[in-house]
């Protein structure tokens, strides 16, 4: 009976209503025409639902007219008619095709890579690189992609510093776990070298690890003038030692005694935006900015896929009030700011173990308002640079003078 | 209604032969399922349809089958079905 009823659905019937005064007398001829209808009743006086082959309607008009028989469509079931209203709506199935099609392309694809693991010896974006080598990659097949333990094998071979790479495809993401090797005790360098100083200074300390020293406390040296010496006669060593020397360094500065500032109130007003193509559009926070003086941060959030970034962009402004207020400087008050500014700037040049002893004012004057000032900076820090030689010239363990 | 000459014959032969009558002498065969389903083989077409009252004609008289909401599950040439809560089948000349 199913069949039947699949074989009707395949060939396409219709639900009709048929109304007259010899409704039996049409059936009869409708039967003798070898026309098959199924399911008759009666739903009200003369009138009677019935259903029949779609391709069979044709030859019932006939008989529908000998036997003055009203007909009326109600339903119409089947494939063909199916069929054609999909074909009416094309486009509509055409889009949720492409819906699918491209639901589908888009879960296939890897969209991120993270990786995971306490890395020393390697970076992340090391990892990923070679990662990208090996096929793993933002918008790679997963189709196409080898088993993870293939990849995992391909990461460790292109990565040696690893001792252990797990890689993981859930859904879009990709992770890769990696895991250092512990890192052994890198051998000490043993090529022959001096220490020589960078810039001029007085020696403070001297602490030699290997090597000879070739300078005692106190001592002046110039540039280039060997601190550790690394021949030591018969024989050379890789020099190494810390050297607290010293040093002096400059500062001309100039501090306007009038200072102008700003500072924030507090006060904000916020705007929302959406920019289309550079051009913003307010979309919520209407109103004046009662600001006199104001700084504008805009926000700005882009939606992108992979690298195409979409014009329209979301803005959020804030407006905050700011106050300028002058500030009037002493002379004493502006000669704290110079050193205060000097010593920083020497702390920038004298490395992370070096710190600055004393400062002293060379020279100082007031001109349009503004004190110009010379300080010098006395710092300690640790100097000493790498110097290789080849054994056969013992390097001169005599001061080279500038 | 006296039967004709010619079907007397083939009656006659019927019995003789000992072949099902309906196949024979144009007489239909009624196949009742319960109330609920009939086969009508051997009917000449429908007279009246309603939704309580289903008349066949048949080779000579009628059929009157009484019911609650009577319908023509299939119709074909010879044959016919009908479903529906059936109270009762008659004879009509």
């Amino acid at each position: 009976m199913l069949g039947r009823w699949l074989l009707d659905f395949w060939r396409g019937y219709v639900v009709l209503t048929v109304r007259g005064e010899a409704v039996p007398e049409m059936l009869n001829r409708a039967t003798q025409a070898g026309i098959e209808l199924w399911e008759i009743s009666q739903t009200k006086g003369n009138t009677y639902r019935l259903r029949m082959h779609r391709d069979d309607v044709k030859s019932l008009r006939s008989i529908l007219r000998e036997t003055h028989t009203r007909i009326h469509f109600e339903r119409k079931l089947g494939v063909p008619f199916l069929a054609w209203r999909a074909w009416r709506r094309k486009f509509f199935l055409a889009g949720a095709l492409t819906f699918l099609v491209s639901f589908y392309v888009i879960t296939s694809m890897v969209w991120n890579i993270e990786v995971t693991g306490d890395l020393k010896r390697v970076s992340p974006e090391t990892v990923e690189e070679v990662a990208k080598e090996v096929g793993i990659y933002r918008g790679a097949w997963k189709g196409k992609l080898p088993d993870t333990d293939i990849l995992q094998t391909q990461l460790l071979d292109k990565l040696p510093q690893l001792s252990w790479v797990g890689v993981q495809v859930q859904g879009t993401k990709v992770t890769i776990q990696a895991v250092d090797k512990i890192p052994g005790t890198t051998p000490q360098p043993t090529n022959p070298q001096n220490i020589v100083s960078p810039k001029k200074a007085t020696v403070r300390e001297i602490f030699v690890h290997k090597g000879k020293a070739a300078v005692v406390r106190g001592q002046v040296v110039q540039v280039g003038q060997v601190l550790i010496n690394g021949s030591l006669g018969n024989k050379s060593v890789h020099a190494a030692g810390i050297i607290k020397a010293e040093t002096w360094y400059r500062s001309d500065l100039t501090i306007p005694l009038q200072a102008e500032s700003k500072a924030y109130t507090g006060n904000s007003v916020e705007k929302h935006f959406l920019t289309f193509w550079g051009h913003p559009v307010q979309i919520w926070g209407y109103g004046q900015i009662p600001f006199q003086e104001m700084e504008t941060d805009n926000d700005d959030k882009a939606l992108t896929i992979g690298s195409f970034t979409f014009p329209i962009q979301y803005r959020h402004a804030v407006y905050k009030e700011t106050q300028t207020q002058k500030a009037e400087l002493t002379e004493a008050e502006a000669l704290d700011l110079a050193k205060e500014f000097a010593k920083a700037d020497v702390l920038t040049k004298v490395g992370k173990n070096g710190v600055v002893e004393s400062q002293n004012v060379l020279q100082r004057g007031l001109k349009d308002g503004k004190l110009e000032i010379s300080i010098l900076n006395k710092a300690i820090e640790e100097i000493g640079q790498p110097q290789e030689f080849t054994p056969q010239a013992p390097a001169d363990p005599q001061a080279k003078k500038q | 209604m006296r039967a004709s000459w010619r079907q007397r014959v083939k009656k006659l032969a019927a019995d003789m032969l000992d072949v099902p009558k309906d196949s024979v002498l144009n007489v239909p065969r009624i196949t009742l399922i319960g109330g609920l389903q009939l086969y009508v083989e051997n009917y000449r077409g429908i007279v009246e349809f309603r939704d309580d009252l289903l008349r066949l004609a048949l080779t000579e008289g009628q059929l009157h089958v009484n019911g609650k909401e009577l319908v023509i599950k299939q119709i074909f040439p010879t044959e016919v079905v009908i479903e529906g809560s059936i109270s009762g089948i008659k004879y009509q000349d």
